[in-house]
């Protein structure tokens, strides 16, 4: 997988380009989602083996079924059950916004496999067909760890369309009566 | 599909189709991964501890494939059969460590400028064609604006 900030970023950025303004949020959680719920638990239990191993916690008795643990979310990083889990997640979203909260987390998750698609694999196994192929696919676009190399780059593109957006922002605000900034003093206006 | 109507029972029914599905991978997919390691990238017998490094400089290439390898800051002795590294290389691999303390490298991606540029090239196409995008749509805005005054 590309890294996250390198899958967070393009999102953004390709959001912010082609939308403006519209459903971001969904789209650069849909973009992240799949690797943060399925390797966050894999980083959680090798944190907790790390701890085991220097004695500072004591896991035994539980031992195997908890570092088994990630292969319970590591489906999460398929196409099928991610699609199941963006169901599930926006029937808690008012019904109004919905369906293109629905869309754009989708099409957030497509960006993401997509970017993974393109990076070469190391890993014989993979969860992008799951349950119907374990295979790992890969288009052999751009090395395992090229992405870190870009990673700044659009970090420090992104911080400027952000930043540039607030200014934006805050010069297109209406001015209240007196000619202040409702927002500065609350909406009252200042004295 | 996505409205309020049988809202519980919707969400009953995909987490339960979720749940199933995450739950057999759980109960699955150790036996099936180490049959697989086993089977795919051919792990000799007496090879023991898996390795995957991000990145790694080739030092010094040597006959047979062998190679010095500097990994995390430390040097390594490593051979891969078929591999045409140079000295200076960047690489990341996949590998075994032997008890011998050497890396056989079973699989790796060679990271240079090649690579590096097609990444870019990609970047490029992918901003190019949302700021086409952009300036097209902000061109239908303004003239829409412009025929509605």
């Amino acid at each position: 997988m590309p890294d996250l900030m390198t899958h967070l970023t393009a999102a953004y950025l390709i959001k912010r380009a082609v939308s403006p303004r519209k459903h971001v949020l969904s789209f650069v959680a849909g973009a992240t989602l799949p690797d943060l719920v399925s390797y966050i638990p894999l980083f959680a239990v090798g944190a907790c083996m790390s701890l085991q191993r220097a004695g500072l916690v004591d896991l035994q008795g539980v031992t195997h079924w908890f570092s088994d643990l990630p292969y319970l979310f590591a489906p999460l990083h398929g196409i099928v059950p991610f699609f199941l889990l963006c169901w599930i997640l926006v029937l808690f979203f008012p019904e109004e916004g919905r369906k293109g909260t629905f869309v754009n987390l989708l099409l957030g998750a497509g960006l993401h496999f997509l970017m993974d698609l393109a990076q070469e694999s190391h890993n014989p196994t993979g969860y992008l067909l799951f349950p119907l192929s374990g295979k790992s696919f890969s288009l052999h676009g751009f090395g395992s760890e090229s992405s870190l190399y870009v990673a700044p780059f659009l970090t420090a593109v992104a911080a400027g369309v952000l930043v540039r957006d607030r200014i934006r922002d805050r010069n297109a605000r209406p001015l209240g009566p007196g000619g202040e900034d409702p927002s500065s003093s609350g909406g009252v206006g200042s004295p | 599909m996505l409205s309020d109507r049988f809202r519980w029972v919707k969400l009953l029914l995909l987490s339960s189709v979720l749940v199933a599905l995450c739950l057999s991978n759980y109960l699955t997919a150790p036996g099936r991964l180490e049959a697989d390691i086993q089977e795919r990238i051919r792990r000799p017998a007496e090879q023991t501890q898996p390795l995957q490094v991000g990145f790694a400089r080739v030092l010094h290439v040597g006959e047979a494939g062998a190679v010095r390898l500097l990994v995390w800051g430390r040097q390594m002795d490593a051979w891969h059969e078929g591999a045409s590294w140079k000295a200076g290389d960047v690489v990341s691999f996949f590998g075994w460590f032997t008890p011998q303390g050497r890396i056989h490298v079973t699989s790796f991606t060679l990271h240079g400028e090649r690579r590096l540029k097609k990444l870019f090239s990609l970047l490029a196409a992918v901003v190019l064609v949302a700021a086409l995008i952009l300036r097209a749509s902000s061109w239908k805005t303004r003239r829409e604006g412009a025929c509605r005054t």
